[in-house]
């Protein structure tokens, strides 16, 4: 470590495309420890400000009742003014407080440590310091299932606060090892992803592979580590995290989501194959299929 | 507790996005914040990376955008995310042409600030290091490397997708990822003492970071055209 060589020159370019689709190259921790830990990091959602989506929710709003598809979408204006206070809109504004209710509720419960608090992220220090909540994960029913489209509910405790990160989870009844307690959260959205058939943020997977001593073994050490988390006792891998689940289910590590996956029997993959225009937009650069061209050109020029 | 950690973590399927952009664009209210809480903290990290601690008021301002246009949006999750990035970009590079300067962060003088204990200073300071720590980092690339870094790892875009929002070939964003990993590799590698070198060396090749602005915006052509 003390060498002032440059490691730099030691990162070929496949270990660098594969730390950017989320896998730590398996037997070279010691030359990308820090790198990874680095990517990491910055792969970690930030805690974002309420105020912030409440003004998009309420342009939402307004950009909605202004511009209904009967009433002619105006392409190109910019309908954020409604013109009159529509019955829709004294809905939205009702909408909205109850909202705010619902977000202070959330953020009570979250300082009463009936909830992960909202906007603070376990281990990682952030811009916004969170009154010092023990994050306390309670019991596995206590959070609405993983699949439902949880934020969509209109609570906030949803919503990113990123990061249980290392120190955690200090309700995990885990008796293995520091680092098996972290990753047991991280092996829970890893199988939890793969059953969806998607994968688990960079983030996660570049922590696990890491963890597991390489991509190959991820499997296998989440099998072992949900087995020993699991609250019942410790034996065998079996899975803790939901109640149809098997983790084992292939997770696709680094490639597009596997067929097999999808079949997991999921509240939330039904549109797998609802990808209408797109799953081209993002493989295919042609100018036809091109939504950010069209969409952004007009405001910005 | 690992409900909640999924919900952290995990990242929607291209589908659920798509599906929810989808009912997002016919008005469901509830489809759009499923969206936004999807997408925004991304957005916020890419941006951070970008403009630093203005990253809240100009993702906030992207986001007014993507509302008022959503309804001309077509695509999925992943195009999503590509098209949000894009908005949010433009607002970023207008917002560093307004301030003309890039904001240089502190992440640096705070991780060197770290005590240097022999062996593994290094590992103390980068195992600490937070999230606004480690996308300054990167901040301090090169734009065009910097920015190819943070919209794979903290936006999660693929290759083809991340070269369409910058703009740019998909093999030429793929080099300039590879050689911002290479450079926060040498600069985390190598001992504390060695970050301000490092620093110094990208001041001086400061050619690069001052590309951003106009560069950036030229890389946009291929976008916005």
């Amino acid at each position: 470590m003390n060498e002032s060589r440059e490691r730099g020159a030691l990162l070929a370019a496949d270990d660098a495309e594969r730390l950017l689709s989320g896998q730590a190259p398996g037997g070279a921790d010691d030359e990308l420890a820090g790198l990874v830990r680095l990517l990491v990091a910055a792969g970690e959602p930030l805690p974002c400000r309420a105020e912030d989506e409440l003004a998009v929710l309420d342009a939402f709003r307004q950009v909605s009742a202004a511009g209904r598809p009967g009433d002619a979408r105006r392409r190109g204006a910019a309908p954020l003014l409604a013109p009159q206070r529509s019955r829709r809109q004294v809905k939205a504004l009702v909408g909205g407080v109850a909202a705010a209710f619902t977000l202070s509720g959330v953020a009570i419960a979250a300082q009463t440590g009936a909830l992960p608090h909202p906007f603070h992220s376990g281990g990682t220090p952030h811009r916004r310091p969170a009154p010092p909540v023990t994050v306390s994960d309670t019991a596995p029913g206590a959070n609405r299932p993983a699949g439902t489209a949880g934020p969509a509910a209109g609570s906030p405790a949803g919503r990113n606060p990123a990061a249980p990160t290392h120190p955690a989870h200090p309700t995990h009844p885990v008796t293995g090892s520091h680092a098996d307690t972290d990753n047991h959260g991280l092996c829970e959205s890893y199988t939890q992803a793969a059953k969806q058939g998607h994968q688990a943020s960079v983030s996660i997977r570049l922590r696990l592979s890491q963890a597991a001593g390489g991509e190959a073994k991820v499997d296998s050490y989440c099998a072992a580590v949900i087995g020993a988390g699991t609250p019942t006792n410790g034996a065998g891998p079996k899975p803790k995290s939901t109640p149809t689940s098997t983790p084992t289910t292939t997770p696709s590590p680094s490639g597009s989501p596997s067929p097999a996956a999808t079949t997991a029997p999921t509240p939330t993959a039904p549109t797998a194959t609802h990808h209408t225009a797109a799953a081209h937009a993002s493989a295919s650069p042609s100018p036809s299929t091109s939504p950010a061209a069209s969409s952004t050109g007009p405001h910005r020029h | 507790m690992g409900r909640a950690v999924v919900r952290r973590h995990g990242r929607m399927s291209d589908g659920e996005l798509g599906d929810a952009v989808e009912r997002a664009r016919d008005g469901d209210e509830a489809a759009f914040a499923a969206v936004y809480r999807e997408v925004h903290p991304r957005l916020v990290g890419y941006l951070y990376g970008l403009v630093g601690d203005d990253a809240d008021d100009v993702t906030s301002e992207a986001w007014h955008d993507i509302v008022r246009d959503l309804h001309r949006f077509r695509g999925d999750g992943e195009a999503f995310r590509g098209w949000a990035a894009t908005v949010a970009r433009h607002r970023a590079l207008d917002h560093l042409r307004r301030i003309k300067v890039r904001p240089r962060t502190t992440a640096l003088d705070e991780i060197t600030a770290e005590p240097a204990t022999p062996g593994d200073s290094e590992g103390l300071a980068l195992e600490n290091i937070s999230t606004e720590q480690a996308l300054a980092l990167i901040g301090e690339l090169p734009q065009e490397q910097a920015e190819a870094v943070l919209l794979r790892v903290v936006l999660g875009l693929n290759a083809p997708m991340a070269a369409r929002v910058l703009g740019k070939r998909p093999g030429a964003v793929r080099t300039a990822a590879h050689r911002g990993l290479k450079r926060l590799s040498e600069r985390i590698g190598t001992q504390p003492g060695q970050f301000g070198p490092g620093r110094q060396d990208r001041q001086t090749g400061g050619g690069h970071g001052g590309q951003g602005g106009p560069d950036g915006r030229g890389g946009q052509g291929d976008v916005d055209g």
